[in-house]
């Protein structure tokens, strides 16, 4: 098979942007406002509580106007020491795939060409996305979209608790066999359509969490499953007392999803007690 | 259960800390009879090598008694109660370069995969107590240890084997080895060794079992190099030696060693103007490495040799004498020894009996004394060669 022809992603997706430099002035507002706001908040007095008002209205000005959605595209690729087939029906069993990406809670597969896909988003709040197998080749490619929900309006996915915002995606995922029997090479492409736009993907690369960052851990967590059954881990191993520094550097991560299920506070001792 | 922990540069604790389990299905749990302090873990009690975190639990030299397994491990390969050596590099068996024999550049063993390719490019295997860019498993200077992968690395020991032989076959006796074996050694050669250290002292002895000539081995502490001699090598304490390099070609007919093996690596010592200068970079964190005895290896190895690397390094390095390596057409080898390799069959040298590798054993002392035991072993103090640790025994009174 031909290594450089890329099947072009079908269907439509929102106009893409052409300006990918976040807005400074916008940056410095959303930047600005959230200092201000956790700092307000931390003071827990009528003071703290004005100065948190405000900042929080100058990060959603920032916020909202920039939220423009923005195409972002991550690509990766990974040598699997596995027949095609079995890599294909591994991706193709799409059940499997929250076990290796971070950012997916769960995966319903509904009927032979359509699943539901729910997602975390920022700051943990869950998406819900449902999708649609576009073309498929058995031991060849898959390729999909996903498709709008019955109670959005037309064109658009809308997170439950965002304003505004729309993220749609679509992917394709190829499998073809490495010469002199290596395996299998993998090669996937995602596009995504991201409310927030710039500034959510600046937002994204300050925490090191970017899509091609992120497509390449998860390509990694499913070449440990495929290769040795389980992923590797130090996730709950003894050691000694921790700093507190040592808490906020496992909170901001880049390889793990933020989570909203827990205060700031307790997730930062949680993973000082944790290894 | 007792371990010792890493609380910064220089501050190495025993601190009481819960029992490991099984995490994965291809764990085991070891009960640790002995581990040793090795040389490489002196880089991270100087605070050389960056993502280690306060409480981690050093050690990736140590063996014992498999007391749990995982449902996912192989029966035949491994059971509750066998008496186990542990390889220090992790390895899951089934990709890539597991399956050419590169053991120690496993592509599934390291969790912090992204830290080491963040920093390096690229990421080897994970590795026991070795900071996190290298999986930031916790180490085997400790009570009980959990080991991944469990029926890849843990090589079973006949009863006729001692604690202290089988202890040193977790790293620095196959280190020291595979040294060798990437020198590429030929009847009649003559090898140069820098560092008579436990991977030195090994490398040394293990070029004899290679078929070599001669082995010239280079230190500054005559403890060191009297070991050294006891292996058969001619030393040269290369404090006392005006040019090293002339000294060199002067004891091999005006070519040089056919093989050079620096077992110094990334804090190598010296008197010389560019070592002083090494030493400046490093202390301002412009270069993690003094690669003083690299430079070393590749102006005295003869034309057309071979440049053996055991020594740990970092990252970056200044002034690498490449002008002389490219036209002299050098080769040089390295890496981290390729455990699984080797273990077997240096078992079945130590019990034919062609060697006995605890002669390297300075020191057999309590985990409680730990701490005190690194500052020695760093400062060279009490002709110390090697530590080996029983978790078990109380601490004597001092």
């Amino acid at each position: 098979m031909k290594q450089d022809a890329i099947i072009p992603i079908r269907g439509s997706g929102p106009p893409v942007s052409t300006s990918h430099r976040p807005q400074l002035r916008h940056l410095g507002a959303l930047l600005g406002g959230t200092a201000l706001a956790v700092y307000g908040l931390s003071r827990r007095s009528l003071a703290g509580a004005l100065m948190a008002s405000s900042g929080g209205a100058l990060a959603y000005y920032a916020y909202s106007a920039d939220s423009k959605p923005q195409s972002l595209e991550a690509q990766g690729s990974v040598l699997l020491n596995c027949s095609v087939a079995e890599a294909f029906q591994f991706w193709r069993s799409f059940e499997n795939l929250p076990r290796l990406m971070a950012n997916l809670e769960s995966v319903t597969v509904t009927d032979e060409k359509h699943s539901q896909w729910t997602i975390r988003g920022p700051l943990g709040k869950p998406i819900t996305l449902n999708s649609e197998i576009v073309e498929q080749r058995d031991n060849e490619y898959i390729a999909w979209r996903t498709l709008p929900t019955s109670n959005a309006k037309k064109g658009s996915l809308r997170s439950p608790s965002l304003p505004g915002p729309e993220v749609e995606a679509k992917g394709i995922v190829k499998f073809h066999e490495a010469p002199h029997g290596r395996g299998t090479v993998l090669e996937a492409r995602i596009r995504y359509w991201l409310p927030g736009g710039a500034l959510g993907r600046a937002a994204a690369k300050a925490l090191g969490k970017d899509p091609d960052f992120m497509m390449r851990q998860d390509l990694r967590r499913m070449k440990a499953l495929l290769e040795t059954g389980e992923i590797p881990t130090t996730e709950g191993q003894p050691h000694g007392p921790r700093t507190l520094f040592t808490g906020v550097a496992r909170v901001i991560d880049p390889d793990q999803p933020v989570r909203r299920d827990v205060g700031l506070r307790q997730a930062i001792e949680e993973q000082r007690r944790a290894s | 259960m007792k371990a010792v922990c890493w609380m910064g540069a220089e501050k190495i604790s025993v601190e009481t800390v819960p029992e490991p389990k099984v995490l994965n299905r291809r764990d085991a749990i070891i009960r640790i009879t002995s581990t040793c302090i090795c040389g490489s873990d002196l880089h991270l009690y100087n605070g050389f090598m960056p993502t280690m975190e306060q409480g981690d639990i050093l050690g990736h030299e140590f063996m014992g008694e498999v007391v749990e397994v995982g449902p996912g491990v192989n029966p035949e390969k491994l059971k509750v109660g066998d008496r186990v050596v542990v390889p220090f590099t992790i390895a899951c068996g089934n990709c890539f370069f597991c399956k050419h024999q590169l053991w120690s550049c496993c592509d599934n063993s390291n969790p912090n995969h992204w830290m080491a390719e963040q920093l390096m490019g690229y990421s080897p295997s994970g590795l026991f107590g070795y900071t996190h860019m290298m999986g930031g498993y916790a180490g085997g200077q400790a009570q009980f240890v959990r080991v991944p992968f469990a029926d890849v690395g843990p090589m079973k020991l006949p009863p006729d084997i001692s604690d202290e032989q089988a202890v040193l076959l977790s790293d620095v006796f196959p280190t020291g080895y595979y040294a060798a074996v990437n020198a590429d050694i030929e009847p009649g050669d003559s090898v140069a060794v820098w560092g008579c250290g436990p991977v030195g002292q090994f490398a040394i002895r293990s070029a004899f079992l290679l078929g070599a000539e001669r082995v010239i081995a280079i230190d500054r502490f005559p403890y060191r190099l009297k070991a050294a001699q006891e292996g058969g090598a001619e030393i040269i304490n290369y404090e006392e030696c005006d040019d090293l390099i002339q000294t060199l070609k002067d004891m091999t007919a005006n070519i040089g060693p056919d093989r050079c093996i620096d077992a110094v690596g990334m804090e190598a010592a010296g008197h010389t103007f560019p070592f002083l200068l090494d030493k400046a970079k490093q202390k301002l964190r412009l270069q993690f490495d003094r690669p003083n005895v690299l430079r070393q290896t590749i102006l005295a190895c003869r034309k057309g040799g071979t440049v053996s690397v055991p020594g740990v390094y970092g990252g970056f390095i200044d002034k690498m004498p490449m002008g002389q390596f490219m036209n002299k057409g050098l080769v040089m080898k390295t890496g981290q020894t390729h455990m699984m390799r080797f273990m077997q069959p240096l078992l079945e040298r130590v019990q034919k009996g062609e060697i006995d590798p605890s002669f390297i054993v300075s020191h057999r002392v309590s985990i409680d004394e730990a701490p005190r035991m690194y500052q020695v072993f760093r400062d060279k103090q009490e002709e110390c060669t090697k530590v080996v640790l029983d978790p078990w025994a109380e601490a004597k009174a001092a």
